[in-house]
């Protein structure tokens, strides 16, 4: 899909805190480490656009948020291990309002629309720790008189119980800054990411009729180490299954658009813990971001090279027009 | 037909105004071109400005040289999306569907359309919102798995009213849909992929229950259009009977209002499948009336199914609520049945024209 056959324009989909930029930070440097099955070819031209991030990782701690209207892009010259091929990857970073932008105002920019079409596979970011399915009158019943005479009254008796619901617990949305900040989106966050795939496969000129194979799609469920998911003897839960236990509407249209060998979905601990943005953690620091992080493959095997997230994208995306 | 607020074209809204006042608004000397700045360009120009139509304010065209020349790395300019770019505007707003838009489904595949009919409270919309809540909780029918919804926005507006939201209160059953509430009728759409990979596309109305009502007593009078649009275009039919007016003092007003609207449905039914469906299930009512409806379906719509379906209240059992609404959206949500028509046999006049001879592999020529 790219201009030049060789370059692999991935299209890194995530919202705001959705890990792009920590992780953006840490493949560079394991690119740069050449232990990983993906290197970098010898060194990137300019490193200005994630130096922020690495200076932070760094001393041990969190980068800050990308601003709303930042949008650079890096092009690495890398070679996969085991492949006999070399190609151009070109990794972007942003501020991921730009993205919840397309749902929440419809209307897509027109250079996002050319990178959406230049992109050769996607790359698509949901951070699950922050994102909370509604609880719903199936879920948690309450005794409701019965509507006979209009929404009023519904309304009044609703407001007279409201001091029962304190008493139950906290409603839908958590209290956490960043949990608020997923929830933006017009539409419950669940919806709004389905909603999300649906405008970029328009905009990509992809019709739905028939299962796809052109964008491959890999899912990332970014900050793993924040999901409550149990590790067995060696195995963490698959991260599939996670994914359609936490949001089954997401994981259901994913199933049913893409064919089964198009799509995969991993897990992402870009750095392995959560670091604070205001106090150093000396344990990450001395061992280096290099020897941090990991990633969750099909069946729930950990991996601690960071770059499979994209190297499982590059083998879907291009070795088949 | 506006399509900001989705409603029928034959029924004009409080905010209806004429096409030609909005292209005026809109910049858009093209009064067939009914929202250009919400929806895009009906002539199927990505970019407002680029239809000779569009008398819009001239933008500046920002291609975004600057962001796309890769040599190494570059940095966008800082001012990102809102410098004044050309913009694409999505060609759907995610709220119900109105006319116009079921383009957006119909043009590429075969839609089934599924009326909901039933008097005023008799649990239409609360249905609907009951599928949409399965779907979203995980909920696997064996005709497909959800494969999108071009109407998302109007299906979360449903959802709302049946979750907890902070501040808010509880649950509560969703608004009445009255024919001149702000939330106006439309189509709510739902796509499923069954295990073929086929992808089957659905359409299911959300109507005021008023126009039946009026519908039932006069089949052509003002206010009934919606309900006569629904009988003659769905593919199947929801008839829905709500136990709990049956279970009042009006009860026998309601047994009578009921049989009119299946008498009014029946006519020029056209052997459509009808599934009854009794609302409010957990509300007993006297067997008479029970049977005097059953006796009616019965005789209205030979071959209808029958449901049962309730929502929850307390401690009640998965078979109690989600089984039986399940069992419904599984009827609703079928793949067509109906058999195709076989194409017609078209005589051939002039058989030495082997072009114009030809029907297709298999045939004599």
């Amino acid at each position: 899909m790219s201009a030049d056959p060789r370059s692999t324009s991935l299209l890194i989909v995530g919202g705001t805190k959705a890990g792009k930029t920590h992780y953006g930070g840490q493949l560079l440097r394991r690119l740069e480490a050449k232990k990983s099955r993906l290197r970098i070819l010898g060194a990137p031209s300019d490193l200005t656009p994630f130096q922020e991030v690495l200076d932070r990782l760094a001393i041990g701690r969190s980068a800050p948020h990308t601003p709303t209207s930042f949008y650079r892009e890096s092009v690495w010259h890398v070679r996969s291990e085991d492949q006999d091929y070399q190609t151009q990857l070109v990794w972007p970073d942003y501020g991921g309002e730009q993205i919840e932008d397309i749902v929440r105002k419809r209307q897509v920019d027109e250079r996002w629309v050319q990178r959406i079409r230049e992109s050769s596979g996607w790359l698509f970011f949901v951070r699950l720790s922050t994102i909370s399915v509604p609880e719903d009158v199936l879920v948690r019943p309450r005794v409701l008189e019965r509507m006979r005479s209009g929404s009023e009254d519904a309304s009044s008796q609703t407001e007279g119980t409201l001091a029962e619901q304190e008493r139950i617990g906290p409603a839908e949305e958590s209290d956490r800054p960043d949990v608020a900040l997923a929830s933006r989106l017009t539409l419950s966050t669940q919806a709004g990411l389905v909603e999300l795939l649906q405008a970029l496969l328009f905009v990509k000129q992809v019709g739905s009729n028939a299962q796809l194979r052109q964008p491959p799609l890999v899912v990332v469920l970014s900050c793993w180490d924040e999901i409550a998911t149990t590790k067995g003897n060696s195995a963490w839960d698959d991260p599939a299954t996670v994914l359609n236990k936490r949001l089954p509407l997401l994981s259901q249209f994913i199933e049913s658009t893409w064919e089964e060998d198009r799509v995969e979905v991993m897990g992402l601990s870009a750095l392995g813990k959560t670091l604070a943005d205001d106090v150093s953690d000396e344990a990450f620091m001395d061992n280096g971001p290099e020897r941090q992080g990991w990633c969750v493959c099909k069946g729930g095997t950990q991996s601690d090279d960071l770059t499979l997230p994209v190297i499982m994208l590059m083998e879907k995306t291009g070795r088949e027009s | 037909m506006n399509s900001q607020c989705g409603c029928f074209e034959i029924f004009k809204c409080g905010d209806w105004r004429e096409a030609s006042d909005l292209a005026t608004e809109r910049h858009c000397a093209l009064e067939t071109c009914v929202d250009p700045e919400e929806i895009g360009c009906n002539r199927g120009y990505e970019f407002l400005e680029e239809c000779p139509h569009w008398k819009g304010r001239q933008q500046q065209a920002a291609p975004g040289a600057d962001s796309l020349d890769r040599a190494g790395v570059q940095a966008d300019s800082k001012s990102g999306l809102h410098d004044g770019g050309r913009q694409l505007r999505l060609p759907w707003t995610g709220n119900s569907l109105g006319m116009l838009d079921l383009e957006l489904v119909t043009a590429c595949n075969r839609t089934a359309l599924v009326g909901v009919v039933g008097p005023y409270n008799s649990g239409k919309t609360t249905l609907l919102t009951l599928f949409y809540l399965l779907i979203q909780h995980g909920e696997q029918l064996s005709t497909g798995t959800f494969a999108g919804s071009w109407s998302l926005v109007g299906w979360e507006n449903l959802a709302a009213k049946l979750r907890w939201r902070r501040g808010e209160g509880g649950p509560k059953f969703p608004p009445h849909t009255s024919r001149t509430a702000g939330r106006q009728p439309g189509l709510l759409h739902m796509a499923l992929r069954d295990r073929t990979n086929i992808r089957h596309d659905f359409l299911l109305t959300d109507p005021p229950g008023e126009w039946f009502t009026v519908w039932a007593q006069k089949e052509l009078t003002e206010g009934a259009e919606g309900a006569r649009w629904v009988q003659q275009y769905a593919d199947r039919f929801l008839f829905l009977v709500d136990r709990e007016a049956l279970a009042t003092k009006e009860r026998g007003k309601e047994r009578d209002a009921l049989r009119d609207l299946a008498r009014r449905l029946s006519t020029g039914l056209r052997g459509r499948p009808v599934a009854v469906v009794w609302t409010k299930s957990d509300i007993p009512i006297l067997p008479t009336i029970e049977q005097d409806l059953q006796d009616c379906f019965g005789v209205e719509f030979p071959n209808h199914s029958e449901f049962r379906v309730r929502v929850r209240f307390g401690n009640e059992t998965r078979n109690e609520v989600e089984e039986p609404c399940l069992r419904l959206m599984q009827w609703a949500f079928a793949p067509d049945q109906k058999p195709r028509q076989t194409a017609p046999t078209l005589p051939i006049c002039d058989e030495s024209d082997l072009f114009l001879a030809y029907r297709g592999q298999g045939s004599h020529l």
